[in-house]
């Protein structure tokens, strides 16, 4: 079978199996795309990675969009897989509603018990875009520090961070147009308001640049 | 500076901070603190030919407590610059400090929730070097200006 | 006396109290700033004496939200971003964008481009190699290995400053084409850049591969089985150590590599000898296809024929009125794709450097996400390091080739 044989044969295998669980199944810019609903999201993957002809064991990538108001499901994570015995890839796309109230996350079972690869990613996926995944072994920020709040890749996010020069305490952060957070800088200031006072450290003024005087030889 | 006459021989007469400027000029040992792209081009100065050896920096030192000179090569995130507040803190006086590319600058062309903007909101800085990154030259013409001022830094301390 | 000292203070740390363990295990922290990591990466391992029991890492130190910034660049500028990825071989993650706006767009490049893209591509894999068994080299001791590539790699940087302008971060290409039309006397140089290589390459063979103590060093250390190295998203010299046969080159062939005529070499049980030797024998397999790219360079225009989306030159720009509009065109309203998404991955030297853009029909990417190769191998580094022994875990960690740049974007 050629190639393009082979992905139209996917897409109705998977068809066949899920039934109405699929939105869609169609090819996209040469990459067979499924658009699954919530529910099949973990099972979908164990039977593409357990299956005799498509063993799709190869893990490339999961990601995901913030589509915020111009979808009515707000995110969507999407996954790519790729079978080795056959050399085709797939993409796999979730589409998850935002959760209705603001402490909690939108929740999606994880897969890193069926692809090893995936433990990170989503540890990233939930850093940086707030999407939780159940059952993961050790669910902590990943990018950021671990006392950060808000996820940045969120559009409702700003490039620059929302809050320069307030953030959590014990976070370092520098600021130019705002007074810094913990560590002065170094404009002008008082002499005993240079530096934090710290075991190490004495008083220090900044090095003086006196201007290199031209010198006598060293001869007799 | 001069030779003199001496009983028994000659002597050279000179002042004890311009000698030990001298000294201290030639034999910095620095702390190269790399983080990102400009690592490279400073692995680049390290080698054969753009040797930073032959200014006298042929010691790298990896520990802090041995070093008197700072080099923070690349760009410092929200969450490395407590860590590099401590290695700072470390060092011995007299210490100095070279920020070497954009980003240890100034924050580089990432402004943004993740990134430093300039390493000398956390501490001073003697030279800053332009460039993303850097040209091994410009490191170069960086060593020999911060060897100009710590050879007219003076013994009693800091502005005296 | 002093005996006597040390042999009570021996044996009261020895002591087994009821219902404790035996030995005090150490924690050490390796990191964030330490003399043997390769960018900023901090492992906190659990020791028991040499040997490691556990460990956990942490990354993040150098997160420069490279995501979050492409949203509010044009696809060129989003050049500049790609360039800082891998930067030790920055135009290859450039080829790699350029190839996914192009998908986007529908746009196909002439042969020239191609293959000069594949040039570009293949001169950053034998530098990206020189450097990572230079380095692997440094760790296990071997200093003077790594001096002697680096001196080829400076040769390299004149031929990249003559066609680029930058020696490390380059900005190479556009969507549509190269950024300036290749200078005359690129094929004598690079020609002249390739004649050591290969003598090069046959030096550091004797010093090292055949070398007793450096197999001591690398054999069987952290070797790593094909289907955990499948299910943990491996692509790359480490994925083809391991056994697999993986190359995009060969798998989904893109711009024009299936006119040359190459071998993917491929190890046994994926421990840091194999990853080595894969990586050496890659560097001899790119050099032939710069041979051959080179001495078949075909004769054509350095950029496609889409006015609309490539900017023209500035000599048309002040002459033509054509040239005028569209170059108003492109830079007030900016290059607007269609609405929909593409993946699209090239074989960086790391592995499967992918981007995944969305696109919303503005001038901007939606939302741009960077496979990148590094993040899924140092995911295993947990499971590889146990069980070894402290300096070990300095030898895996190495030929891992984790750039800190990639891995945190």
């Amino acid at each position: 079978m050629t190639r393009e044989e082979k992905q139209v044969k996917l897409l109705d295998d998977i068809q066949k199996q899920f039934g109405d669980k699929i939105v869609s199944a169609k090819m996209d810019y040469g990459m067979p795309v499924v658009v699954i609903d919530n529910s099949i999201h973990h099972d979908i993957f164990a039977w593409l990675k357990g299956h005799d002809e498509w063993k799709f064991d190869h893990f490339i990538d999961i990601t995901a969009v913030d589509y915020k108001d111009s979808r009515d499901a707000r995110f969507e994570v999407v996954v790519h897989l790729r079978t080795h015995t056959h050399n085709l890839k797939v993409r796999i796309k979730t589409p998850l509603a935002d959760s209705s109230d603001e402490k909690s996350m939108p929740e999606l079972p994880t897969l890193s018990d069926v692809f090893l690869g995936a433990s990170w990613s989503e540890r990233e996926i939930f850093d940086l875009m707030g999407i939780k995944f159940a059952n993961h072994p050790r669910m902590t920020r990943l990018l950021m520090p671990d006392n950060y709040e808000g996820h940045p890749l969120r559009k409702d996010f700003p490039v620059k961070g929302p809050h320069r020069g307030s953030f959590p305490r014990g976070t370092v952060v520098s600021n130019k147009r705002r007074e810094p957070a913990v560590a002065p800088t170094t404009k002008a200031k008082p002499a005993d308001q240079l530096l934090p006072n710290t075991p190490w450290e004495k008083q220090r003024k900044p090095l003086s640049d006196k201007p290199v005087e031209a010198k006598e030889g060293g001869d007799a | 500076m001069g030779v003199t006459q001496w009983p028994g021989g000659e002597a050279i007469t000179t002042k004890l901070s311009e000698f030990v400027g001298w000294a201290r000029q030639y034999s910095q040992w620095p702390m190269p603190f790399a983080t990102a792209c400009c690592g490279i081009e400073y692995m680049s100065t390290m080698s054969s030919r753009y040797d930073q050896g032959r200014f006298g920096w042929e010691r790298p030192s990896f520990s802090p407590r041995q070093a008197d000179l700072l080099i923070v090569i690349g760009t410092i995130g929200v969450k490395m610059a407590p860590v590099l507040k401590r290695i700072y803190d470390q060092m011995a006086e007299p210490k100095s400090v070279i920020a070497m590319g954009a980003c240890a600058s100034c924050g580089g062309m990432f402004d943004t929730y993740s990134v430093i903007q300039g390493v000398d909101t956390l501490f001073p800085v003697d030279i800053y070097v332009p460039g993303c990154p850097p040209r091994p030259e410009t490191l170069l013409t960086a060593y020999i200006k911060l060897q100009e001022k710590v050879r007219n830094q003076s013994l009693l301390g800091e502005g005296r | 006396m002093l005996k006597h000292v040390i042999d009570k203070a021996v044996t009261e740390t020895h002591i087994a109290e009821e219902g404790k363990e035996r030995h005090d295990y150490y924690d050490l922290n390796l990191g964030p700033a330490h003399p043997t990591m390769h960018g900023i990466l901090e492992n906190r391992v659990k020791l028991d004496g040499e040997r490691i029991i556990d460990a956990e890492c942490h990354i993040g130190y150098c997160h420069r939200s490279f995501e979050k910034l492409s949203e509010h660049y044009s696809y060129n500028q989003v050049l500049t971003i790609t360039d800082r990825m891998n930067y030790v071989s920055s135009m290859a993650n450039n080829v790699g964008w350029t190839q996914a706006a192009e998908k986007l767009l529908g746009i196909e490049v002439p042969k020239l481009v191609q293959y000069v893209r594949v040039i570009t591509l293949e001169m950053n894999r034998i530098m990206d190699h020189l450097i990572r068994v230079g380095i692997l080299g440094v760790d296990a001791g071997a200093y003077t290995g790594f001096l002697y590539f680096m001196e080829q790699r400076e040769r390299a940087y004149k031929i990249i400053e003559k066609m680029t302008g930058g020696r490390l971060t380059t900005t190479f290409g556009r969507v549509g084409g190269l950024d300036k039309p290749l200078y005359p006397e690129f094929k004598e140089d690079v020609l002249e850049w390739l004649r050591p290589i290969p003598k090069v390459l046959k030096e550091f063979h004797t010093l090292v591969t055949r070398n007793r103590i450096f197999i001591e060093r690398f054999r069987d250390i952290s070797p790593i089985s094909k289907e955990r190295a499948l299910s943990y998203g491996f692509t790359g010299p480490n994925l083809r150590a391991a056994g697999v046969d993986y190359d995009l080159r060969k798998a989904e062939p893109y711009l024009s590599y299936s006119d040359f005529d190459f071998e993917v070499p491929l190890g046994t049980n994926g421990d840091v000898y194999d990853r080595y030797m894969v990586c050496m024998l890659e560097m001899e397999q790119s050099i032939k296809i710069i041979e051959q790219a080179i001495n078949n360079l075909p004769e054509g225009s350095w950029h496609a024929d889409i006015p609309e989306i490539f900017l023209p030159e500035k000599k048309d720009v002040y002459s033509s009125m054509e040239s005028m509009i569209y170059h108003f065109k492109i830079i007030m309203h900016g290059i607007r794709p269609p609405v929909g998404e593409v993946y699209e991955a090239v074989e960086s030297p790391n592995g499967e450097l992918g981007f995944y853009c969305v696109s919303d029909g503005g001038p901007n990417p939606y939302r741009l996400h960077f496979r990148s190769p590094c993040l899924y191998f140092y995911q295993s580094i947990e499971e590889l390091l146990k069980g070894g022994m402290l300096a070990d875990a300095v030898i895996t960690i190495s030929s891992i080739n984790v750039i800190a740049g990639e891995l945190e974007r």
